[in-house]
């Protein structure tokens, strides 16, 4: 069966045109997935389940575990906290195969089969935009943590609510960032997908717009074995910095041949690449001085302004949420995005029990994602990640709380995106990150 | 393949009617008196063979306190065993996967996984081991020692840790070689045919002799072999393939050349011996079912030769000094030094067109051991001792080389500082005849404390009993560890996703409960049937460390086996033997979420259950050419795949079960000159060219073993 939903795919819908029949494909999916056997990765069946879409295979894969452990966490932390109206939340959990078509096949059964009504993921952007009209059909709430999702301004059924900065917040903190040391004139390499391409084409813009020169930006698929050509060409330009934006693995790639082909230029690396693991495995010390943003690590309320845009910041909630993290996980440290993982959880957990608590039964896609919104009300009784008992009982009590989380403490727009202004910024020494300040960025419509 | 063997077929037919003419010009009585052939030795002898591994005292099998199985000299040349490995696969409880570069054993359900290379078993050449030390893998093919100075191959399933201290864990194999009396000046063996249509030959010499007090044996064994043309397996679920390959799948490089040395010079007398013995090994292999990227050999893009090869050495110098201190005590001191690491050969491919990777990685360390054995009264036996361990190890950063200048890409990390590790284990074992012949009792401890990992205790305690003069069983229990290697203490990546080393990393833990029945009513019948239970504590398993993986403590496996063999055979008319592994095991793998709920406990990759036979027959021919046609098979049941398969396929998955047919057409020895002995053997492996797969531990399954017609000429003198 599970073969043949592929063959369905490939044979009414073709390879990633899939997307653009959603309702169609999903309910011929339904059909044949009655009795699908390629298996879900849970095994208990009472609580509530809590779709989950994560990459352990392909390109992507070394994302994986360590995100779902940061949903384990959460999932145990919030059942011990009392759960959801004392049901507890379980997670079904699929692979996306880091967004082929196996990985789509997979989030079809997530909600075809398996019928979850949330769903945390998935990590990539096509196939995030590839399900919207599934959940619109089938009035899903999908929580999206990860840095490449998708903008979620979609009206009608089913309800969105994103986590991390948007590639436009990205966008407006990198150029802002690159300017501010003198950058002049930019460009980029980007691989083929959607992510990328975006982040890409926002940054560039973004320097235009703050008087420096954006020059062509090169593409390049994801997972080839030399990336030289598309090298030659972006450095080409003698820009003062090219944006590096594309996965670790394709990344360490593209940045030893950089250094066989004796590193010209300059690079400026994407937020996915502040990964150990990329740092492992390239040539040692070859990018010692190149710079990077991340999303801060620091609540708002642990900054304090410094000079014009700079903040002084503590990082205590971030140092507590990975000692927590390391002692559930023997050792293991999160990655940046798995406190939004977290975070997803949780806010999935106050958002249901204050819905129940306001109806007595569990609430709507819309209602979940307003109540969700109504977490970041600053009015609202801070919250924090690690201490929910009270807190759950206070929400089903019906008092109006603010969710600090383990990422962030979140402001949320209209359509559910939390809103990112604050951004660390890194650079690479003696072959690690080190961070060399927090800054503001502000920029309109930046979603 | 067909073609080819009527050929060979041919040609044997003329040389046997040549040898035919040769053999009746020099009788049989001229050949050595007193001097037992390999067809002399009968079943009954082979049953009730001398062993010393399992206390490091003589004593018959059946007395030993472990579940042994010996191979003879006799046994290894009856079967046409071209290397230890294939010893190992036609012994009962074991099971190897082959990545065509290293051999993987598995002993009653349990294996090493990814790059393993049988490090979960303990390999020593005269008690001494021979591992490889940065991987802690074992070499098992014709690198590994020149067979014909082998006198027999003593095989322990089960932990002896307390005897022999870290990685004598799932099993131990202990090659024996000739004694002084037994060598003779020249025994040598070449082999020449084809592996699948590759030509190929092996050679495998030993000799040496007494003067007085002074013996030597020397040893030379060498092996230049190809399995190109092998295919990648169409269940492998992620290979990692070159982005040119277009839909070729088959092999372009699986050369293999092995070259070993080994010398031995010992002046003994009757109040003890000193012995010095040399040992030099290297392995080259055509890479392409490596575990980094697989079929890269061929050219690439701009016209450039490209593939992993991997090419090691290493070499021993040993000194052993016993001293007869009295008719009751012996003192043994033993001391090695070792060196090894990779030659410079050796390429891997991490699949980019631009460059390649050269690892670097050597060690240098000495091993020494002092020992006093005692036999207090009779039917006891104490041994004492202390040994330590230093190894040096430089596991350096891997250079990544420029195809186009051949120049190393500069990199400013400096390479790491050299490890030194040191281990020192302290042992007793005693065995006692509490009531002769019903009741022996042994035990042993040892402790060992190493300067990474910290301090290890593991025992035994056993009894043997004679319940008649055919029945003997034996009831065990004993505890060992594997340590961790320095390749998985410290690895640095060759690509995305590789092994990173894990200082953490604790030693694998085992306790084993065995009861042995053997039941030999007559010299032409025997059977013997053995039950184990395994209790493997911190099992080491890959899992994701950033975007590469490392090994963690995080896993735990029960297994019970159930192993079983029957002999029969009578004088040089037949030889027949058949056995039985079943296997049940189960894994706890100590993760929570998608990976560990899709893989679930069930065991992997190894054969629930596996049949063996063989038989060697007599066959009607010329009283001066006595030729016997032998065959051996192998029945192998469905084995899952490995965890990084399912995972990669989405979905568990069973690989099939396959049957292996070796045949083989030999004369027993001919007398073609006084003095002199030959032995000619066509011998074909995979007659049925049977592809398995087996289970691959990187995304990718292994093809089994080619199939092979080899033409093989003895000689003795």
């Amino acid at each position: 069966m599970h073969l043949r939903l592929v063959n369905l795919g490939e044979f009414a819908l073709g390879s990633w045109s899939l997307g653009r029949y959603p309702v169609m494909s999903g309910v011929l999916a339904a059909a044949l997935l009655g009795s699908a056997c390629s298996p879900a990765a849970e095994t208990p069946t009472d609580g509530i389940p809590v779709g989950v879409l994560l990459p352990f295979t392909g390109k992507e894969a070394a994302l994986g575990r360590n995100l779902e452990q940061a949903l384990l966490l959460a999932v145990a932390d919030v059942n011990d906290a009392g759960g959801v109206g004392g049901q507890k939340l379980r997670l079904v959990t699929r692979d996306s195969n880091s967004g082929s078509e196996r990985g789509l096949d997979q989030l079809l059964q997530l909600i075809y089969t398996d019928q979850v009504q949330y769903l945390i993921g998935p990590e990539e952007t096509e196939l995030a935009n590839a399900i919207v009209p599934d959940i619109k059909a089938l009035n899903i709430l999908d929580i999206l943590p990860g840095y490449a999702a998708p903008a979620i301004e979609h009206p009608g059924n089913g309800a969105w609510v994103r986590l991390a900065p948007s590639t436009s917040a990205f966008a407006c903190a990198m150029g802002k960032h690159v300017v501010s040391y003198g950058t002049r004139t930019v460009n980029a390499l980007a691989t083929a997908d959607d992510y990328n391409t975006s982040l890409a084409s926002d940054f560039t813009s973004q320097v235009g717009g703050l008087g420096g020169i954006s020059l062509p930006t090169v593409s390049a698929p994801i997972g080839a074995s030399s990336y030289a050509e598309q090298i030659s060409q972006v450095m080409g330009f003698d820009t003062d910095a090219t944006l590096l934006t594309a996965p670790p693995e394709s990344a360490s790639i593209i940045t030893t041949e950089w250094t066989i082909d004796g590193r010209p230029g300059s690079w400026y690396l994407s937020p996915l690449l502040r990964v150990d693991g990329f740092l492992e495995n390239i040539p040692f010390g070859t990018l010692n001085g190149a710079h990077g943003l991340s999303p801060s690590s620091s609540l708002a309320s642990e900054c304090t302004p410094g000079e014009g845009t700079e903040l002084h910041c503590t990082h205590s909630n971030a140092r507590a949420f990975a000692a927590h993290f390391e002692e559930a996980w023997q050792g293991d440290r999160p990655f940046a995005a798995a406190n939004y993982y977290y975070d997803a959880v949780v806010l999935l957990a106050l958002g249901l029990n204050k819905g129940l608590s306001e109806s007595g039964e569990l609430p709507s896609p819309k209602a979940l994602q307003a109540d969700i919104r109504s977490l970041g009300d600053a009015d609202a009784e801070p919250v924090r990640w690690n201490d929910l008992s009270g807190p759950m009982t206070e929400i089903r009590l019906g008092t109006a709380v603010r969710y600090v989380g383990a990422a962030a403490e979140y402001e949320f727009d209209r359509y559910g995106a939390a809103q990112h202004t604050v951004f660390d910024t890194w650079m690479i020494s003696n072959d690690g990150f080190v961070e060399t300040g927090t800054f503001e960025a502000v920029c309109p419509h930046t979603f | 393949m067909m073609r080819t063997s009527r050929l060979l077929t041919t040609v044997l037919a003329v040389f046997f009617a040549s040898l035919h003419a040769s053999a009746q010009s020099a009788s049989p009585q001229e050949g050595p008196k007193n001097k037992e052939g390999v067809e002399d030795l009968d079943l009954v002898k082979l049953l009730n063979v001398q062993v010393s591994t399992a206390t490091k005292t003589a004593e018959s099998i059946d007395d030993a306190p472990a579940v042994i199985t010996v191979v003879t000299r006799a046994d290894i040349a009856r079967w046409g065993y071209q290397t230890v490995a294939e010893v190992l696969q036609h012994t009962v409880g074991f099971y190897l996967t082959d990545d065509h570069i290293l051999p993987n054993v598995g002993v009653r359900g349990m294996t090493g996984g990814l790059g393993a290379e049988s490090g979960m078993i303990k390999v020593m050449i005269d008690g001494r081991s021979v591992a490889y030390r940065t991987t802690s893998g074992n070499w098992l093919g014709v690198e590994l020692i020149p067979l014909t100075s082998i006198a027999q191959i003593e095989i322990i399933r089960g932990p002896v840790s307390a005897l022999y201290g870290a990685d004598a864990f799932l099993g131990v194999v202990n090659i024996i070689t000739l004694n002084p009396d037994d060598v003779k000046p020249v025994t040598a063996r070449v082999a020449l045919g084809l592996t699948e249509t590759n030509p190929g030959g092996r050679f495998d010499v030993s000799g040496g002799a007494r003067f007085g007090h002074f013996d030597f044996l020397l040893g030379a064994a060498g092996e230049n072999t190809d399995r190109t043309g092998l295919a990648l397996p169409a269940e492998s679920p992620a290979p990692r393939l070159p982005d040119d390959i277009g839909t070729r799948r088959t092999t372009l490089n699986l050369e293999r050349q092995s070259l070993v040395l080994q010398s031995r010079f010992g002046y003994r007398v009757k109040e003890g011996e000193v012995v010095v013995s040399g040992y030099a090994s290297g392995l080259k292999r055509g890479g392409d079912f490596a575990s980094w990227a697989q079929l890269t050999n061929g050219v690439d893009s701009a016209g450039r030769p490209r593939g992993t090869v991997v090419s090691l050495g290493q070499y021993r110098l040993n000194l052993d000094a016993t001293a007869h201190a009295s008719s009751k005590l012996d003192l043994a001191l033993s001391t090695t030094y070792f060196q090894g690491g990779v030659l410079p050969a050796d390429r891997v491919e991490v699949a980019s067109d631009l460059f390649y990777v050269e690892r670097k990685a050597t060690y240098r360390g000495v091993d020494g051991q002092f020992e006093a054995r005692l036999r207090p009264w009779s039917g006891s036996s104490v041994i004492a001792g202390v040994q330590t361990v230093y190894d040096h190890e430089e596991l350096d950063n891997p250079v990544r080389i420029d195809r186009a200048t051949n120049l190393p890409v500069p990199q400013t990390r400096p390479d790491p500082a050299p490890l030194g590790l040191f281990d020192i284990g302290t042992y007793v074992n005693a065995s006692q005849q509490v009531f002769d012949p019903w009741l022996k009792l042994n035990g042993g401890v040892r402790y060992d404390h190493h300067s990474e990992y910290g301090g290890q205790l593991t025992g035994r305690v056993g009894a043997t009993s004679r319940w008649s003069r055919a029945l003997v069983s034996k009831l065990l229990y004993g505890t060992a560890f594997k340590a961790p290697s320095p390749y998985l203490l410290h690895a640095v990546p060759l690509r995305l996703g590789d092994v990173i080393g894990n200082p953490a990393l604790k030693p694998q833990l085992i306790r084993t409960l065995e009861y042995q029945l053997s039941f030999k009513p007559d010299k032409f019948f025997g059977v013997t049937s053995a039950v184990a239970y395994n209790w493997l504590l911190q099992k080491a398993e890959f899992t994701p460390e950033g975007s590469n993986q490392t090994a963690r403590n995080v896993a735990s496996q029960h297994s019970l086996a159930w192993e079983t063999r029957a002999d029969l055979s009578h004088y040089n008319d037949y030889t027949l033997y058949g056995a039985v592994d079943l296997v049940f095991s189960e894994r706890e793998l100590g993760q929570q979420g998608y990976v560990a709920n899709l893989v679930g406990t069930r065991n992997v990759a190894y054969p629930p259950w596996i049949g063996r036979a063989g038989a060697i027959f007599a066959v009607p021919s010329p009283p001066h050419v006595p030729l016997q046609l032998g065959a051996e098979g192998m029945l192998v049941g469905p084995r899952r795949a490995a965890d990084t398969s399912i995972v990669e396929r989405g979905e568990p998955f069973t690989l099939p079960s396959y049957f292996m047919l070796d045949l083989s057409l030999s004369t027993r020895e001919l007398y073609l000159a006084p003095g002199h002995t030959s032995r000619v053997a066509l011998r074909a492996r995979n007659m049925l060219v049977a592809r398995g797969p087996d289970p691959g531990f990187a995304g990718f399954e292994y093809p089994l073993a080619p199939a092979e017609i080899f033409l093989e000429i003895e000689h003795s003198y």
